[in-house]
């Protein structure tokens, strides 16, 4: 009895599995980060233009469970698989599966360290590291004391926006960054890194996370510090919250990179591939500096 | 002693046959997801796919068979994904500084051993209960493994390295070999030695084994070791298979590996459990992930499904 249940359950699944059409797998390092779900949905609504059937795996960040689905993508025998690296040197055993069963790959926002890409769609984000750091220096009128929540170690994203920041604030000599901090790109971790931070440093002026989701965590500790006014805190990503808390004064700035874009456009390279056309190896997505007056 | 070994030899029979109708049970609802799954894609039931799932089941297996002597003696362990992760930064470490694959994996396994025995000796001798001790062990080692490796990856290894966790024998995956070989050597230390009957013994009622002169200290002990030994095992696999050692490795794994155990009929308080029953709950689990990708259910159904599955498994066995 209970086994009819469970068939009846199952069925019940049938309904989420298209058929015929071109598919393609996109593994995805984790969709608890809105940045990660906005680019699913760029995906989503590309794919579902063209006629494509896009399957969609969450690592939920970690490498083996990648390993696994990527697997069972290539056993699914998707026609284009888009990977959104969890860690890139991790993801090259699976690349170099894909390879071997000849199904092609584009890499989104973290490349593979190894085996063959079709394409791969990046943000600059050494830029993106500038960017923040013009807005910073600007709110601070080039003086003040400035503490940066880092994005995973070793995550070559993480190193991009620490050097495009840093190497911008060393045109302000007024500027200081007292402290760097990981906080793994996690709100939650940010905001208890941030209460340290606040704790260790009574004058603080900026806080610059290497992403929004940290220096939305950054907000919620400076409110609770009741220290949010003299703060200027700026993120990267432009994820809805972040939009939300720069409209009502808690964030300065955040760097919009465009997921829901950079996503539909891997889908449109998918369908190049499958058309049997070249694609460009590398592909940049623009950015674009978002504080109060943009949103206006 | 023989007023204990007289009295396991009688409820023995009566508990292989409950164990079998439980371990049937398991077995047929594992057939009906799989049957379930053919249904649903035309991937599933493929000798690539059926391959390629023993290899996915390999590491959650080899660390739940140590997970399975933990808890036949009455005891858990929760550091075993951190002691993945630190043994899989150990054993890449000493492979780039020595060259010796050999080296390389004895420091790995000697590792994991010793971080089974340090768990051991602190929930014997410091008479702290086993879920505290490992809880502990879960946060030092990890955080062993991230101050190492000042969290980053330990990458670019000898490619021929990857083959334990990634290569292939013939069609057959070699991690699925090295569990298949686990499995067994598991299976006869259970089942046909001593070791086997005194763990279960001590798990069932410690202070009745005491008493019939068991040396409990030393299987307690041993039990840790093996599980840390099994975790040593499970990380070096995942290591070789990203071909890459990462300091986050393995997290949750304890709940995936727990879950295998108890799916597969082994009682949290010590004493029931079968390797087989833990084969089959690692299947089940394995399967479970594995079909739904193939299907292509979103990914946050996925989570629920499977939970939803697992419980109606439980459930089902219950009522057998």
């Amino acid at each position: 009895m209970k086994k009819v249940l469970l068939i009846v359950l199952l069925a019940g699944l049938l309904a989420f599995s298209g058929l015929a059409a071109k598919t393609i797998g996109f593994a995805v390092s984790t969709l608890a980060n809105p940045f990660f779900v906005s680019m699913k949905e760029g995906g989503e609504d590309k794919a579902q233009e063209l006629g494509l059937e896009l399957i969609v795996l969450d690592a939920q960040d970690s490498p083996e469970r990648q390993f696994s689905q990527v697997q069972d993508l290539i056993i699914r025998n998707v026609d284009v698989l888009i990977i959104n690296p969890v860690d890139s040197d991790a993801i090259v055993s699976s690349v170099l599966e894909a390879n071997a069963a000849g199904i092609p790959v584009i890499t989104v926002t973290r490349p593979s360290n190894g085996g063959v890409v079709e394409q791969h769609l990046d943000i600059d984000n050494k830029e993106a590291g500038q960017l923040a750091a013009m807005a910073m220096a600007e709110a601070l009128n080039g003086k003040g004391k400035v503490a940066i929540l880092e994005g995973i170690p070793g995550a070559p994203s993480a190193a991009d926006r620490q050097k495009g920041f840093l190497d911008e604030l060393g045109k302000f000599p007024g500027i200081e960054v007292v402290t760097s901090l990981t906080a793994n790109y996690s709100r939650e971790q940010g905001a208890n890194v941030t209460e340290d931070i606040l704790q260790g440093n009574p004058v603080l002026q900026g806080i610059y996370g290497h992403n929004d989701e940290m220096a939305l965590g950054a907000v919620r500790s400076a409110i609770a510090a009741g220290r949010i006014d003299e703060l200027t805190i700026v993120g990267i990503d432009a994820i809805d919250d972040a939009l939300a808390a720069i409209r009502a004064g808690e964030m300065y700035a955040t760097v919009q990179q465009q997921p829901f874009l950079q996503m539909q456009m891997a889908v449109i390279a998918a369908q190049r591939i499958l058309n049997g056309a070249q694609v460009e190896e590398l592909v940049i997505i623009p950015l674009k500096l978002i504080t109060r007056e943009q949103l206006q | 002693m023989k007023p204990s070994t007289l009295q396991a030899g009688t409820s023995n029979a009566r508990k292989w046959k409950r164990l079998l109708r439980g371990e049937l049970g398991l077995i047929l609802i594992l057939a009906v997801i799989m049957v379930t799954f053919s249904i649903l894609s035309p991937y599933f039931f493929t000798s690539r796919n059926l391959l390629n799932i023993t290899r996915q089941v390999s590491i959650t297996l080899i660390v739940a068979i140590g997970m399975t002597f933990v808890i036949l003696i009455g005891e858990i362990d929760l550091s075993v994904g951190s002691i993945a992760a630190v043994v899989g930064v150990a054993t890449a470490v000493s492979l780039k500084a020595s060259g010796s694959l050999t080296l390389a994996l004895l420091a790995g396994l000697g590792l994991g051993a010793a971080v089974g025995l340090v768990n051991g000796l602190l929930t014997v001798y410091g008479k702290v209960q086993s879920f505290i001790v490992t809880l502990a062990m879960l946060g030092i080692a990890r955080g062993a493994a991230l101050v190492w490796t000042d969290g980053k990856p330990v990458s670019r290894l000898p490619s021929a390295f990857g083959t334990l966790g990634a290569g292939y024998l013939g069609v057959v995956p070699v991690s699925t070999i090295i569990a298949a070989g686990v499995f067994v050597l598991a299976f006869l230390v259970l089942n046909k030695t001593k070791h086997g009957i005194y763990t279960r013994s001590i798990g069932a009622n410690r202070e009745a084994a005491r008493l019939s002169a068991i040396a409990v200290t030393r299987y307690r002990i041993l039990a840790f070791v093996v599980s840390g030994l099994m975790s040593a095992l499970g990380g070096i696999l995942i290591t070789s298979r990203l071909l890459s050692a990462q300091p986050t490795a393995g997290e949750g794994l304890e709940l995936n590996v727990i879950a295998a155990v108890i799916l597969g009929g082994a009682s949290l308080s010590g004493g029931v459990g079968t390797v087989f029953g833990t084969l089959l709950g690692a299947m089940v689990i394995g399967v479970i992930d594995n079909g739904m990708n193939l299907v292509g259910v979103s990914s946050f159904f996925q989570q629920i499904v499977k939970g939803i599955i697992i419980l109606i498994a439980v459930l089902a066995k219950r009522s057998d």
